[in-house]
């Protein structure tokens, strides 16, 4: 190997550290935000569902459904899986457009559970402050995957890595949200 | 044609993320006009401003239930024949029903109390 093909370690590592960097300044700004912010308990808009929590719950399950086409698109474009037997040449625009959508459903989310009911900082309000904490990771860990998807020469399991840190966040923000409303309010519940 | 799709709303994604930051400083909700210092003495008033600052995101505005169980209609004096099991799961919360002892002060548990098991009942 010549010296000038070597890969550009330090470089790799400043890419990954700006990444993490990104990611924990998300993930700390809204922690912060959430539990300094005084929580206004105020609803939102619900649009055609009966309360703003409805409208959560569904949101939140839209999101995670667009992170699995997000899953299953990324599966076929690293090979993982060969269905369809031929990559169609529009798989990374779906791929990305499902990313986006996922992302715009889950800002009305965020906002109320930051806006109006604030981080839960009482650790014996389990379910409440495990999804804070996730929900503040999730953003973090977005934010972190947007830098490493723009980031040139990174090793590739990165890549995967991080998404694959996004989406175990986000089920674990839907279980602790979407699945316990639908498992103590009903299913469904619109 | 998708490709200029999705860099579109890209762009609109990251200006919804703008939005959604300065929306999280910025937006207030209207402030209701402060009662007279009577009525604001009054445990049913001091009730439903409590109620609504707190209560109603899971119980409904009107107590007509959400996450949390329906209210009004009699439905919490049925669930509680004595107030005073109904304050103590007000403040030491109970399953999904978060405990309010340190965030509100016995008389607002009390007050809220009151309003749920009269207050609603008026409508």
């Amino acid at each position: 190997m010549v010296a000038g093909s070597r890969p550009d370690v330090a470089g790799v590592e400043r890419r990954l550290i700006a990444a993490l960097l990104v990611g924990g300044a998300v993930a700390v700004s809204l922690g912060v935000y959430g539990r300094l912010h005084d929580p206004t308990h105020h609803a939102l808009f619900t649009l055609f569902f009966t309360a703003t929590l409805n409208l959560k719950a569904w949101f939140a399950t839209v999101v995670v459904a667009l992170a699995l086409v997000q899953i299953l698109t990324a599966l076929r474009m690293y090979g993982k899986i060969k269905v369809p037997r031929v990559e169609p040449p529009w798989l990374g625009d779906v791929h990305r457009l499902s990313g986006t959508l996922a992302f715009m459903f889950s800002l009305p989310v965020a906002y109320h559970c930051l806006w109006s009911l604030g981080f839960e900082s009482h650790a014996d309000q389990t379910r409440r402050f495990v999804h804070s904490i996730l929900g503040c990771f999730f953003y973090g860990a977005f934010a972190a995957k947007m830098v490493v998807v723009r980031a040139r020469n990174l090793p590739g399991w990165v890549l995967p890595t991080v998404g694959g840190v996004v989406f175990s966040a986000l089920v674990g923000i839907w279980l602790t949200s979407s699945l316990w409303f639908f498992r103590t309010v009903g299913f469904p519940k619109i | 044609m998708l490709k200029r799709v999705v860099n579109a709303l890209e762009l609109v994604a990251l200006l919804a993320a703008a939005t959604f930051v300065v929306l999280l400083f910025a937006y207030r909700p209207t402030a209701k006009p402060a009662a007279p210092a009577a009525a604001a003495a009054n445990p049913l008033v001091v009730g439903e401003q409590v109620f609504a600052a707190n209560c109603s995101t899971c119980h409904g505005a009107h107590g007509e239930g959400a996450v949390g169980p329906r209210l009004s209609g009699g439905a919490v004096v049925r669930r509680y024949p004595d107030k005073a099991d109904q304050i103590a799961v007000v403040t030491n919360g109970r399953a999904g029903m978060p405990a309010w002892k340190g965030r509100l002060t016995p008389a607002q548990i009390a007050a809220v109390v009151e309003y749920t098991r009269t207050g609603l009942n008026r409508g």
